[in-house]
């Protein structure tokens, strides 16, 4: 169920979490606000997990957020943020959002493990989405030639693969590729050859480059699982267009 | 991997911010299929294409300009439309997603609201602005840029957002920098259907140097990293970037000799060729008609 903007001011002030209040005309962009003050506006999605990208916020006193609501802002300090998310039962990572890491197929987003991976409860669709707008504007293009790996600052959460959701994963190469490597690696290999080698599978991970193997094997199994990908896809367009010249609409199933 | 390849752009900046304030936008790439044997320099562009795809998540559309090869080379429609077929199949080798990737062949595809378009497009370019963009003469030369000008004059005038552009100058010939890759020298370029064998055979006999006239000498003066064509070719197709940079500094200071980067190349080289070969047998016609298809793409941003 969705909460109401007063029910989550009640709920601040439950946990004792001071905050000021402003009511103010509804700003729509976050373009209006900056020219003003270094403002983060954030809306997420009821259970999704805020991602804060900024060093810098972590030792603020003063975050500016709407409630819930863009006619209202608080303020509170960034730990007191904290401890509201961790209050719901979200775990906080702060990042240097002026690295600019190289995302590519062998590079997957640095900040991807911090993404939840199952969906958020609530039926009730909410207006906004999980969009961090940030006023430095972050030159986020294959341009930059920067290795810089930003040190992420929270719990992260450990190194589970990012499972990032989206409707349709499945026919997500890049995240196939991942999958295949982690179960292969971690679950196999890794526990296999530790066993044999008298290892247990920690000591044996931090003596392999795993990242390196991950490299040098992507390509490869990329290549192999796009053509996969594509002859099923030909499979498919093939037999539904045979549907359609030979039987119609009739050769669909009904779904009543 | 690629970026110090790359010579220049238009406009790329803008749609990089649209792109962060939430727009969306498509890749454009194309190709005159006027032969069968692809080389390196030809799948390069088509490369760092899927490489972009990859990274933003974004639709692409691929033009095969059959028509234009008709025009400008002695060959039937028949033999150009084929062309284009094989050369599609080259591409999709490539690895480009087929939910979100639509090639077309001019003699194919022409026609309808593409048309109109290409009608539009034209009435707005006089005859002095083709005399401008493209040089006095239809004998000069026609690069890809003068077309793209041409479409970034216009595009506003119809009510489209200027299309932005990445430009890759020619990547150099084994023989070197001065030289080009040409269909009709084997040796001046790796071939797609090449073996390892082969490649082995190119690189060291052909590959230019920037290595010493001897060893002594090499490990006393280093090697001249601007002309040597495996360090450019290395630059460009050696994925971990760790290796690369230590290959650099080991050959620019002498210890690592042209026949280590050689060496590596052709492993590089091999190992990517052949990869590219397994792709290709798997392309079927019936994949080509899938991706050529005017079809609906829900998933073509990811």
């Amino acid at each position: 169920m969705g909460y109401t903007k007063d029910q989550l001011l009640a709920r601040l002030q439950e946990l004792k979490i001071d905050f000021t209040c402003y009511d103010h005309p509804v700003v729509l962009t976050v373009e209006e606000q900056d020219k003003k003050h270094r403002l983060y506006v954030v809306s997420a999605l009821e259970g999704t997990k805020v991602d804060m990208k900024n060093q810098g916020f972590k030792s603020k006193q003063s975050c500016y957020f709407h409630p819930l609501t863009n006619d209202v802002t608080i303020v509170l300090s960034s730990s007191n943020l904290d401890k509201f998310l961790i209050s719901i039962g979200k775990q906080p990572a702060y990042v240097d959002l002026e690295a600019s890491p190289v995302v590519g197929k062998d590079n997957p987003p640095d900040l991807a493990h911090l993404v939840p991976s199952d969906t958020p409860i609530s039926s009730e669709q909410p207006v906004q989405n999980v969009t961090p707008a940030n006023a430095t504007h972050q030159n986020n293009a294959p341009k930059e030639t920067g290795k810089a790996k930003p040190k992420v600052q929270g719990k992260g959460a450990g190194n589970s693969q990012s499972k990032v959701d989206k409707p349709n994963s499945a026919t997500d190469v890049e995240k196939c590729v991942n999958d295949v490597f982690d179960t292969f690696m971690s679950r196999f290999f890794l526990s296999e050859v530790s066993k044999k080698l008298n290892l247990t599978t920690e000591e044996l991970s931090s003596k392999l480059d795993l990242d390196g193997l991950r490299g040098l094997v992507a390509p490869e199994l990329e290549s192999t699982m796009m053509i996969l990908k594509s002859a099923s896809y030909t499979a498919g367009f093939e037999a539904g267009f045979e549907t359609m010249l030979n039987n119609g609409l009739k050769g669909c199933p009904s779904r009543k | 991997m690629l970026m110090s390849f790359f010579f220049s752009d238009r406009d790329l900046n803008t749609i990089l911010d649209l792109y962060e304030a939430g727009e969306k936008f498509y890749l454009y790439t194309g190709r005159g299929p006027s032969s069968e044997s692809l080389h390196l320099g030809h799948l390069i562009p088509f490369m760092f294409t899927k490489y972009l795809q990859d990274a933003f998540k974004v639709p692409l559309v691929i033009q095969l300009t059959d028509d234009e090869k008709f025009l400008w080379k002695n060959l039937t429609i028949a033999e150009c439309k084929r062309l284009a077929r094989e050369n599609a199949k080259d591409i999709i080798a490539c690895g480009f997603d087929v939910e979100g990737t639509f090639i077309f062949t001019d003699l194919n595809y022409v026609g309808g609201a593409f048309y109109e378009n290409m009608l539009e497009v034209a009435k707005r370019v006089t005859y002095n602005n083709l005399r401008g963009i493209f040089g006095i003469t239809p004998e000069d030369q026609i690069g890809k840029d003068p077309y793209f000008r041409m479409t970034h004059d216009v595009a506003p005038k119809i009510g489209f957002q200027k299309p932005s552009l990445i430009e890759s100058r020619f990547f150099p010939a084994l023989q070197g920098e001065c030289t080009k890759m040409s269909a009709s020298d084997p040796n001046s370029a790796i071939y797609v259907t090449d073996s390892s064998k082969q490649i082995k055979a190119k690189v060291n006999k052909y590959a230019f140097s920037g290595g010493q006239a001897s060893v002594e000498l090499h490990r006393k003066l280093g090697a001249n990293l601007d002309v040597d064509v495996p360090l450019k070719y290395l630059n460009f197709f050696l994925e971990d970037d760790d290796e690369l940079d230590h290959i650099k500094k080991e050959y620019k200071e002498g210890r690592m000799l042209t026949g280590e980067v050689k060496q590596r190349l052709i492993a590089v080289l091999s190992e990517l060729v052949a990869r590219h070969q397994r792709a290709r047998a798997q392309v079927t016609e019936e994949m080509v008609d899938a991706f050529m298809a005017v079809r609906p793409l829900p998933n073509m941003f990811g």
